[in-house]
């Protein structure tokens, strides 16, 4: 009998709390909201079961936990090497930055960036939206965060998963898990957060713009691109090398036509294991000690702001643009700039065919999505190096 | 009032090193983008010079069929010429029409 009460002390029955259960609960709701209303189900699956596993009350002594990493114990005169759980080994290629530039490697091998090239005017939507990143910044400054914390905050507005993951490991890794599920949850509603504020700040005039048919871009073109985009990019903004380097090599694989296999494997396979580990990780490191605190609400508060900002920000300078172009630009395409491809491309496409049906944005809204992406990392590359 | 001194002392301190920071990154990232996108307008003019001494073929050095994919051609071609077969075979079997 007295054993059986001794077990009953070690379940996790006992060892329960009301933060455990309510993070349990988020937990199902992620995986209840990707299944039912197909949120982004590819990262809120992963993530919201990674939340139920990492929220169950574990054993003290047994290494279970994310955070149950491996040490070396020096007790008389002797070294012991304790192993870490299997879930820190797991965790280790977000803890140290690994997995965000391999999802990098599979993004740029899926991604076509002929629709920038061919009118390069709107790569600098791309860099507008990021305007985001920096204002959020500041407010996170203004509630009190450090200047590290603040940076990581910032780049939620990059609607970058991997690249908020890749720098808040770096610089504020006590907030990953605020970070990432406020990232990841705001790129899911980016299709909700986006169109009102396109309709408050455009015209119905300018939303029926019409841009004219991109040019064909040649093979030669996409295949100087990732070397020349990463030279330039990376001699300006070096922290940005590890992103950037990863994401233009995925391309080159793409483009060159002579690596095939690895671009195929690049962007299917390996960005699929990585962004299972990652998001299950992850998950698994929102643990209730460290997600609920009043900070996550600020962080939850500011990713909101952050994205309502970038979106004003790359329409607005769309209608800037414009009042020095000939050939206009439909401010929609400048909404776009955020970086969560390709759900705001799609969206400029939606709020253009609801004025006009006839008005095929999506391609044209490309160029700013895939801009926004090497903006983003930019971005995350010049907080590392000034912040860390 | 004491609330809103400490915003304002807290706003002045972010603004101290904040705003540059943030003023600065903001700069940098539209310089590359920028930079980029002047680099991509100019390219097809350089290319279309450089095209004149070495023309850009349609099939080129990337694109030999890449031999998983001769593979499949090749079984495509058999699965065409079996139905083929099978189908005249049908039809020199089939009684002629009229008698």
């Amino acid at each position: 009998m007295d054993v059986l009460l001794e077990f009953l002390k070690t379940t996790g029955f006992a060892s329960m709390t009301f933060g455990n259960a309510i993070m349990i609960l988020i937990g199902i709701a992620f995986v209840a909201l990707a299944i039912i209303k197909d949120y982004e189900p590819l990262l809120l699956v992963p993530i919201g079961m990674g939340a139920i596993v990492g929220n169950i009350p574990v054993i003290e002594g047994m290494s279970l936990s994310v955070y149950d990493a491996h040490d070396w114990i020096i007790e008389n005169g002797t070294i012991t090497y304790v192993p870490g759980s299997v879930l820190s080994y797991i965790y280790f290629g977000v803890q140290y930055g690994l997995y965000p530039p391999l999802i990098f490697l599979g993004i740029g091998a899926m991604t076509d960036f002929s629709t920038m090239l061919s009118n390069p005017k709107l790569v600098l939507l791309g860099a507008a939206a990021q305007i985001g990143v920096f204002l959020t910044f500041l407010g996170a400054l203004l509630l009190g965060f450090t200047y590290p914390e603040a940076g990581a905050i910032g780049i939620i507005g990059g609607a970058d998963g991997p690249t908020a993951i890749f720098l808040s490991a770096k610089l504020a890794p006590h907030l990953l898990g605020a970070i990432a599920i406020a990232a990841y949850s705001y790129m899911a509603l980016v299709p909700v957060i986006q169109p009102p504020i396109m309709r408050l700040l455009t015209t119905r005039e300018e939303r029926l713009i019409r841009m004219k048919p991109p040019r064909k871009v040649s093979k030669r073109e996409k295949m100087i691109f990732p070397i020349a985009a990463f030279l330039i990019t990376t001699l300006i903004a070096p922290g940005a090398i590890v992103l950037l380097g990863m994401l233009f090599f995925g391309n080159l694989l793409k483009e060159s036509l002579v690596t095939e296999r690895l671009a195929n494997t690049a962007r299917t396979a390996m960005i699929d294991i990585v962004t299972i580990l990652l998001g299950f990780s992850v998950g698994a490191s929102t643990q209730a000690q460290t997600f609920l605190r009043p900070q996550s609400l600020g962080i939850f508060a500011l990713g909101a702001a952050s994205f309502a900002v970038a979106t004003a920000g790359g329409v607005l300078f769309a209608k800037f643009m414009n009042l020095f172009l000939t050939e206009k630009i439909n401010p929609l395409v400048g909404a776009a700039g955020v970086s969560a491809v390709p759900d705001s491309a799609r969206v400029v496409q939606m709020v253009g065919q609801q004025e006009d049906p006839h008005n095929f944005l999506l391609m044209h809204a490309m160029a700013p999505n895939v801009a926004g992406v090497i903006g983003s990392a930019i971005a995350a590359g010049v907080l590392w190096a000034v912040l860390v | 009032m004491n609330a809103l001194s400490d915003l304002t002392l807290v706003g002045s301190a972010a603004q101290h090193q904040g705003l540059p920071i943030a003023l600065v990154g903001l700069s940098i990232v539209f310089l590359a983008l920028l930079l980029i996108s002047v680099f991509i307008g100019f390219l097809p003019r350089v290319l279309s010079v450089f095209a004149k001494y070495y023309p850009e073929s349609e099939g080129g050095h990337g694109s030999p069929v890449h031999p998983e994919r001769q593979i499949d051609d090749e079984l495509v071609i058999a699965g065409l010429g079996f139905v083929l077969h099978t189908e005249f075979q049908k039809q020199l079997q089939a009684p002629p029409k009229g008698r």
